[in-house]
């Protein structure tokens, strides 16, 4: 693996938005082909140390399959300074279509890592109907969602965890909700409770899902 | 414009994996839709496996290489999508411009493993493509066929307009010249019939006796070649050579960038089929290699290097390669795969240099466990070799050992069995004959199993195939042999492997039996959660037919179906062959000797470097 003498680290904050049938991968092909493309793109990047070295990447937040992003933030460390306009420019170039780096910015690296810096998250639903879930986000009571992990099953009530709501026009519902390590709403599960309170069944997953933002502290 | 398909945000939710069926990958190619010639490159299985596959990477570059065509990727959608489509009543499309597969002009099909046939018909059925090449009109797209099964493509030859047999690079040009010149598809198929590697069954006929036995072939255009003669590549600095392969969004199982090292293989394993239907023996240069790798890492972004063959070992620049390719690998963080490596001590420290963190594990592909059985299959191995191979490997820190073998082999005995068992416990032996200081992680060894099928164009293709029950028998007893807490035993599926030699020597009878075990709800018969085997006999019931007819053993004096194709290699010599194996009598490579196979009709590779 490339050099195990002392290397200098340039860190930047870069942001990406999707869209498109490049919606449809998992976070951790997302992953994969943003490697890639720093890789054509012949950027410096630092590896990781150890057993398997991994290129110095870093995602603030998963997203999910079917989740469009407009400005979500990585890191990327590099071995030489190249000035940010650069790196998105070079990046640009090629990375497959759907995905494109909206801004590059300098970054420095506290101990604190990117994803535990990440607070909320703004998603925007575009699609007809809507404007019904206002009415379930507006009323006050316990949005409850079932959520599997290791230790089983259990219940939540997610309500806590909703932001604001904002709903733009007829056919765009912006939400805003707690997002990160310790309590992160997912708006799968969001849209699900949304739509198991309407008397009449709404086909969530006909919408469009975009992830406008991600709020870093 | 022709009408596309759109895939809404609610199918797409729905269904496992949808990066699967929406394109867009870097590399793939998206063209003005007005382009004269529109092909859709088929490969009959889901988009994992078709994606891992290097002659279709091959091919959709060199057709898209060219001004006059537009060639897209279309492949089997799994099985949740394929439900979800025919509720939807949507047609199956090309991924990148998402185009019914109906509106192309031409629609090509790999032929790569025999239980993907039904999965073709599945695909054609629902792309809205007549199945039968009788029942399409000028209407309708081409549709053709090539790949490995293509040496006897008797079961699907109905289904195609032409198939193409060996290998397509160029003859691929002036075919797609052709029918770009072409008023009709029946104009076309009239002078590509005249190219050679072109086989259009509509041209020939088998003839059968009264007692149902193949008497000759009838050709009913008098124009057409018979046989027909395999085309090749002489010379492959010639071919096409890929640089932009298309890089997946999404993880597929080949996940890397491929070097060619050369086509076919000299050592005549008897059982094997690539090892006759690829001769001879063709190296690419090294230098292009060299080049070709500069390129592709530019061009993918992609973190390991595979080298494909048949053989790694045998490619005679091997050594130099990879002194030339590890410096441009290893600064990039590009590690070398190195697959099919004979495991003798330069491959050990090839292996060395190569992953300085990951060991993979080593592959030992003995075929048979006796030196008996392994001299009738020519399979050149010796057990001290094995052993040998096994102690380095251990002292080298490598843990896990795998061992292909095969069941069911001419003239196996149950003292053949035995000895595989006796070898891979020798080979146990080896690892605690290590000092117990470096026995603390202890071994797996895997021994895989799958069931002998004899294959045309073989010296085996003689060969009778055991009794099932006798397949049963003889797992049953290695199964008691194998119990060891080092080793894990396992075997192919019997049922498969009887269809899959079926299929393989299979003729045109087949045909409507391959349209009823789809009817009945067959597709995808590669995967074992999707085989019946009570669909394929009630199928081949229901048009008189048995399994054991085709997997009897055949009289040397008899003809074959695919005895209408000339594919290089002599009946006469593999005949000698079969008869040698008969006696445990080795053949030599033909690195050290010439065997007069017949493909030194082709007059290259190895054929010059190593002749008489």
């Amino acid at each position: 693996m490339p050099a195990d003498r002392e290397e200098k680290k340039y860190a930047y904050l870069l942001y990406y938005e999707r869209r498109g049938g490049i919606t449809w991968i998992a976070h951790l092909d997302l992953m994969r082909t943003f490697e890639r493309a720093v890789h054509r793109a012949r950027l410096p990047v630092v590896w990781s140390q150890g057993f398997n070295p991994r290129p110095a990447i870093e995602f603030a937040l998963p997203v999910g399959v079917g989740i469009e992003t407009r400005k979500d933030p990585f890191s990327l460390v590099l071995s030489e300074a190249i000035a940010s306009n650069e790196i998105g420019t070079r990046l640009n170039e090629v990375l497959p279509v759907g995905l494109r780096i909206v801004e590059v910015e300098d970054y420095e690296q506290t101990k604190k890592s990117l994803m535990a810096r990440v607070e909320a998250a703004t998603y925007e639903f575009v699609g007809d109907g809507v404007q019904k879930l206002l009415e379930p986000l507006s009323t006050g009571g316990p949005l409850v969602v079932e959520k599997h992990s290791k230790k089983g099953r259990r219940d939540i009530d997610i309500r806590p965890g909703i932001r604001s709501f904002e709903l733009a026009d007829a056919t765009r519902l912006i939400v805003s909700v707690n997002a990160g390590s310790r309590d992160n709403i997912r708006p799968d599960l969001l849209l699900t409770a949304l739509s198991s309170e309407l008397s009449e069944p709404f086909e969530w997953q006909a919408l469009t899902v975009i992830r406008r933002a991600v709020v870093l502290n | 414009m022709r009408k596309t398909v759109h895939l809404s945000n609610a199918l797409l939710r729905a269904v496992e994996k949808p990066s699967r069926y929406v394109g867009g990958e870097w590399n793939s190619v998206i063209k003005d839709d007005t382009v004269k010639t529109r092909f859709a490159l088929c490969f009959p299985d889901i988009y994992e496996i078709g994606m891992s596959n290097l002659a279709l990477s091959i091919l959709y570059q060199q057709i898209n290489a060219r001004d006059d065509c537009w060639c897209e990727r279309v492949y089997q959608p799994a099985a949740d999508m394929r439900q979800k489509m025919q509720e939807q009543d949507i047609p199956l499309f090309s991924l990148e411009s998402k185009t019914p597969l109906s509106a192309f002009d031409i629609v090509g099909f790999t032929l790569q493993y025999e239980l993907s046939y039904v999965t073709i018909l599945d695909m054609l059925r629902s792309g809205a493509i007549p199945l039968y090449s009788k029942d399409r009109t000028d209407n309708d797209p081409l549709v053709i066929a090539g790949g490995p099964c293509a040496v006897n493509a008797e079961p699907v030859a109905d289904f195609f307009d032409l198939i193409v047999v060996g290998e397509a690079e160029l003859l691929l040009e002036t075919l797609l010249d052709l029918w770009a010149a072409s008023e009709s598809k029946t104009s076309f198929l009239e002078k590509a019939s005249r190219l050679e590697g072109v086989y259009v069954p509509a041209f020939y006929e088998d003839l059968y006796d009264r007692d149902g036995k193949l008497t000759g072939f009838h050709k009913l255009n008098e124009d057409a070649p018979l046989p027909i003669k395999r085309t090749l590549v002489k010379d492959l600095s010639q071919a096409f050579l890929p640089l932009r392969p298309i890089v997946p969004n999404s993880e597929i199982v080949h996940d890397r960038m491929v070097l060619e090292l050369f086509r076919g293989c000299t050592r005549g394993c008897r059982f094997c089929q690539a090892g006759q239907i690829y001769r001879p023996v063709r190296e690419r240069d090294k230098d292009t290699l060299v080049r070709q790798a500069k390129s592709l890492m530019d061009a993918t972004g992609y973190d390991e290097l595979g080298l494909l063959s048949l053989s790694t070992s045998d490619y005679s620049a091997l050594e130099t390669l990879t002194d030339d390719l590890l410096p441009l690998l290893t600064p990039r963080g590009v590690n070398l795969s190195l697959p099919s490596l004979r495991l003798d001590n330069f491959s050990f420290d090839l292996m060395k240099k190569a992953s300085s963190t990951r060991k993979a594990g080593l592959t030992f592909a003995i075929e048979a466990g006796s030196e008996r059985l392994r001299n009738r299959i020519n399979k050149n191995i010796r057990e001290d070799d094995v052993l040998e191979a096994a102690r380095i490997a251990f002292s080298g820190g490598w843990r896990t050992l795998k061992f292909y073998l095969m069941l069911g082999l001419p003239g196996e005995t149950d003292e053949d069995v035995d000895a595989i068992s006796d070898i891979v416990f020798k080979v146990i032996d080896a690892y605690y004959e290590l000092p117990p200081a470096e026995r603390r992680k202890p071994p797996t060894i895997t021994v895989s199993a799958s069931f002998f099928i004899p294959k045309p164009w073989t010296p085996f293709q003689w060969a009778k195939m055991l009794p099932e029950d006798e397949y049963d028998r003889r797992v049953k007893r290695l199964t008691e042999r194998l119990r060891h807490r080092f080793i894990r035993f396992n075997w192919h599926d019997r049922d498969m492997a009887v269809i899959e030699a079926v299929l393989a020597r299979g003729d045109r009878r087949l045909a409507p039996v391959l349209v009823s075990v789809l009817e009945r709800g067959g597709t995808q018969d590669s995967w074992r959660e999707h085989f019946s085997y009570e669909r394929w006999l009630d199928a081949l019931a229901g048009h008189g037919l048995t399994t054991d007819d085709y997997t009897r053993g055949r009289e040397t004096s008899e003809l074959f179906v695919w005895d209408k194709i000339d594919i290089g290699v002599t009946k006469r010599f593999l005949q000698r062959e079969w008869d040698l194996a008969g006696e445990d009598c080795m053949s030599h490579d033909c690195m050290t000797e010439c065997l007069h196979c017949g493909a030194n009709r082709f007059n290259c590779g190895v054929c010059l470097t190593h002749a008489g």
